[in-house]
């Protein structure tokens, strides 16, 4: 498949390409960006560096599935000749999961959360490396590392002497864990490296999600953008509430026109978003797309494993480039254009984090629809005249 | 003086006799003079031709490089050096064939190709009638097809002899592809072809008009079109970010809706959606002069809109779109793109653009062998279609496709499919089956429609293939709620299956 998001050489500014060609190869790094700022790109790009520098065996270890999956679609060039092993790509709970199997030991039962479990498991494993069955690592890279646990951190620190972590705390999706405080703990403070510009999200897009988090540094995601894509972008909130239907109709209508206009783009691996907060709505907005003839077809709903799942299939399909996925689901990915769906609902357990990565999802136009009432948090972000301050 | 490194050339007039002589590399019997600036050859009298040959050659042996003949006398000596001296024959294989309106326009052994600074253009059009004829998408398409489109033709001959007429050019390419290709493959999408012809017509002219500037007469048919171009590669050539003001301005009497689009940086890429699907509804088949200048305007600004409709990227999908029924659109759209671009070796049009750009303004040079199998009017000569092989004496040596020399320097492919010998083989072991003509009178008719319909069979075949490639993809609904498609089991070899 032609990817989009893999950027040419000749494409990266000096400070990416300095960050995979010019740092120590058996140090440890963390490298902290803004969204659309090539993080992902620069750590499958480095990767590719390091394999190439005698140490070939490396690990890419990614939250989701459904984001490994597009991290495997940077594994291609734009012939589709495989130029990093897609195998070299996996989550950190697979990868955590086959540890345990190498060495024997058994999965960790129920716990009352998802984190919890996911503390348990990185926990039970900590004892591995020490018992010498297989190898470390020449090198680990880990993406998002906004969203790991204390855990998590120690136990990937155990199988390599040479991390490359990358993210960015205002993209945490999962509560309860430390952020990059815990990264920090293994990084020695000289070897964090920032990337200041970023280059996919359009400045129109940008100037929400600052209004959504203020940016540590005080630099804001519009001062630092270089957008060199579609012009002009575009921002809409509906003017007023809509019934579920009516917001199908509206956002149908909407991708019948983005699927056309963006066909080139498309074609070379862009995709469009709909984003929504309940995993039963997936199946609803998948479901009402396959009855508009335009789009039969074309979307496909983008999700993690579940249980008794024998079936699954994460990957992105060239021929569906319409994305249905929720909130938590998006993390990691980027779409032309994103499409929030009943924006609303479950609003009570959206962080500012959750809104900001949403946002920051789209590149060139963002539309955000509602039932009954729009989102403080975005009422506050959203200007439609597009002044900065008032 | 005539020079080519430190080299010269020597030029002689010849009948027959003194002609086998030089042909056969022997020295000249009569008289040469030296090919200086000041000192051209001068044109062959009736049934004498001129041989251009390099002095200094290896010991007493000459290489003839270029033949002089008039018009006139092209028949017969191609014509009789099949016959009486085959060893030599086609000569247009191995040494050039001018005839005296070359001559004339002809400065030196070597010709550079001008196509004022619309190379890129030039290459956008040659590569959009490809993609029409073919019915492909760009990535599968091959060099060959561009070279076998009548705009590469037409740019080429322009570029190396600029008084040519587009009529006496496109005769000549269709002239070539009636007398070598197959039946079969000449009557395949015969109708599209001339469609995409009609469509590009105009777009040709234009092209030509602007590279030869006021010199050449312009219908008023074209005149705004050539004015509007010719604003948007000066807008282009000063940087102006409001280039389409430049384009619409000489278009806007014809075309009223034009005038949104000088709005269009403010029109978000959906907005410009619905800007192109406004032009194209108004698209009609026009009558009047006024409304083809109108056809014309609307055709080139909607497909000036499919290069930055997402946005400022292009959106050639749009155009490609529909391209059966408005093939102009799509030609405009990879035309408009290289209009006042400058780099011409980039990998445009994947790849493609810098390859079609090199076979565009790649010098003739008349003191290196030609590059074509033979020339057109030497095959018009002796090709016979009486015979087993109609090319038998052009002694073709290619398995599916012909280089064939329209013009001097001018190059076609002209694709021959399976060649015309076994083809006509194929007849002839059909014809070899007596008994069963007698035994089975329908199956020899089948056997003799076989070569006629061989073809469409196998386009039937591939339509079969394609049908079944999307109804596997029906299959997509299950597969894109993030279950795996369920694909054909093969049956198991279960034990309870028996019967006993």
């Amino acid at each position: 498949m032609a990817t989009l998001w893999w950027t040419k050489k000749e494409q990266l500014d000096q400070s990416q390409i300095a960050l995979i060609e010019q740092l120590p190869l058996r140090e440890t790094f963390l490298v902290v960006g803004p969204p659309g700022s090539g993080k992902t790109n620069v750590l499958l790009r480095r990767a590719q560096f390091v394999r190439g520098q005698n140490l070939p065996n490396v690990l890419v270890l990614t939250f989701t599935r459904p984001l490994t999956e597009f991290v495997k679609t940077g594994c291609f060039d734009a012939q589709g000749r495989e130029i990093f092993p897609k195998s070299c790509v996996t989550t950190l709970e697979s990868w955590q999961r086959t540890l345990y199997g190498q060495h024997r030991a058994t999965l960790p039962g129920r716990a009352p959360t998802l984190t919890e479990w996911k503390r348990q498991l990185a926990a039970g494993a900590m004892g591995f490396r020490g018992q010498g069955r297989i190898p470390s690592y020449d090198a680990l890279f880990v993406d998002e590392a906004q969203d790991l646990l204390v855990e998590e951190v120690k136990l990937i620190s155990q199988w390599s002497s040479a991390i490359f972590f990358v993210g960015d705390d205002r993209q945490r999706i999962f509560e309860q864990t430390e952020g990059l405080d815990a990264v920090r703990e293994v990084v020695s403070p000289t070897n964090v490296r920032f990337l200041e510009f970023h280059y996919r999200v359009a400045p129109e897009i940008c100037r929400v999600a600052d209004r959504i988090l203020l940016p540590p540094n005080g630099k804001s995601l519009a001062s630092t953008e270089h957008y060199n894509g579609p012009t002009p972008a575009t921002v809409e909130m509906q003017p007023q509430a809509l019934t579920k239907d009516r917001q199908l109709e509206v956002a149908a209508r909407r991708l019948q026109e983005q699927i056309r206009v963006y066909g080139d783009l498309i074609r070379q691996g862009d995709r469009l978003g709909i984003i929504v907060a309940r995993k039963d709505d997936r199946e609803v907005v998948f479901n009402y797309l396959e009855t508009i003839q335009a789009l039969a077809g074309r979307s496909k709903i983008i999700r993690s494993k579940e249980d008794s799942d024998d079936d699954y299939d994460p990957s992105f399909d060239s021929d569906a480039p319409i994305c249905i996925l929720t909130v938590t689901g998006c993390k990691g990915l980027e779409f032309r254009a994103v499409h929030w769906l009943f924006a609303d609902e479950l609003s009570h357990h959206h962080t500012p984090e959750h809104y900001y990565t949403v946002v920051t999802r789209a590149k060139t136009s963002l539309s955000v629809y509602y039932s009954n009432a729009l989102p403080q948090t975005l009422a506050r972000a959203y200007s439609e005249t597009g002044v900065t301050e008032w | 003086m005539v020079k080519h490194m430190d080299t010269d050339y020597q030029y002689a007039i010849a009948d027959e006799t003194g002609l086998d002589a030089l042909l056969s590399g022997q020295g000249v019997s009569g008289s040469s003079t030296r090919w200086t600036s000041w000192s051209k050859p001068s044109r062959p009298k009736p049934g004498s031709v001129g041989v251009v040959w390099l002095s200094g050659g290896s010991g007493d042996i000459i290489r003839p490089l270029v033949l002089i003949v008039n018009d006139a006398d092209i028949q017969r000596l191609c014509g009789r050096y099949a016959q009486l001296h085959s060893d030599l024959s086609p000569l247009t294989a191995w040494c050039h064939l001018l005839t005296p309106r070359f001559l004339d326009t002809l400065d030196s052994m070597a010709r550079t190709p001008d196509l004022g600074g619309l190379e890129a253009a030039w290459t956008g059009l040659t590569v959009a009638e490809a993609v029409l004829l073919a019915e492909r998408p760009l990535a599968s398409l091959r060099i060959s097809a561009c070279l076998a489109t009548h705009s590469f033709a037409i740019a080429r001959a322009n570029a190396l002899w600029s008084h040519l007429a587009v009529e006496d050019i496109t005769r000549r390419f269709d002239g070539a592809n009636r007398l070598l290709k197959s039946d079969s493959l000449n009557q395949r999408g015969n109708g599209r072809a001339s469609k995409i012809r009609a469509s590009l017509q105009p777009i040709w002219e234009t092209l030509i008009a602007i590279s030869k500037g006021q010199s050449v007469y312009r219908s008023s048919e074209i005149e705004p079109i050539v004015l509007a171009l010719q604003g948007l590669i000066n807008a282009r050539s000063a940087k102006d970010p409001q280039e389409v003001d430049q384009l619409i301005r000489p278009i806007i009497a014809y075309v009223p809706e034009a005038e949104e689009l000088s709005q269009l940086r403010e029109i978000a890429p959906e907005g410009r959606l619905r800007l192109f699907d406004k032009l194209v509804d108004s698209l009609d088949k026009p009558g009047t002069a006024r409304e083809k200048v109108r056809f014309n305007a609307l055709a080139l600004l909607a497909g000036y809109l499919a290069t930055i409709a997402a946005g400022g990227s292009p959106s050639l999908t749009l155009a490609e779109s529909l391209a059966s029924h408005w093939p102009e659109i799509t030609a405009w759209a990879y035309l408009v793109g290289g209009l006042g671009e400058k780099v011409l070796w980039t990998s445009s049009f994947d790849g493609l653009g810098r390859l079609v750009c090199r076979e565009l303004l790649r010098p003739l040079r008349f003191d290196e062998p030609p590059t074509c199998d033979f020339a057109l009017d030497e095959a018009s000569v002796l090709a016979d279609a009486k015979l087993t092989d109609p090319l038998v004496h052009l002694k073709v040596k290619q398995a599916r496709l012909l280089t064939v020399e329209l013009l001097p320097g001018v190059n076609i492919s002209v694709p021959i499919g399976e060649s015309n010998s076994q083809l006509k083989q194929e007849i002839n072991r059909t014809n070899r089956l007596p008994e069963a003509q007698a035994r089975d009178p329908l199956g020899a008719l089948a056997d003799a429609m076989w070569p006629h319909i061989r073809g469409r069979i196998d386009d039937y075949f591939a339509g079969m293939q394609r049908n079944e490639d999307a109804s596997r993809d029906d299959e997509s609904p299950q597969r894109n709620r993030g279950k795996r498609k369920l694909g054909p089991q093969t049956q198991l070899p279960l034990k309870n299956s028996k019967k006993h």
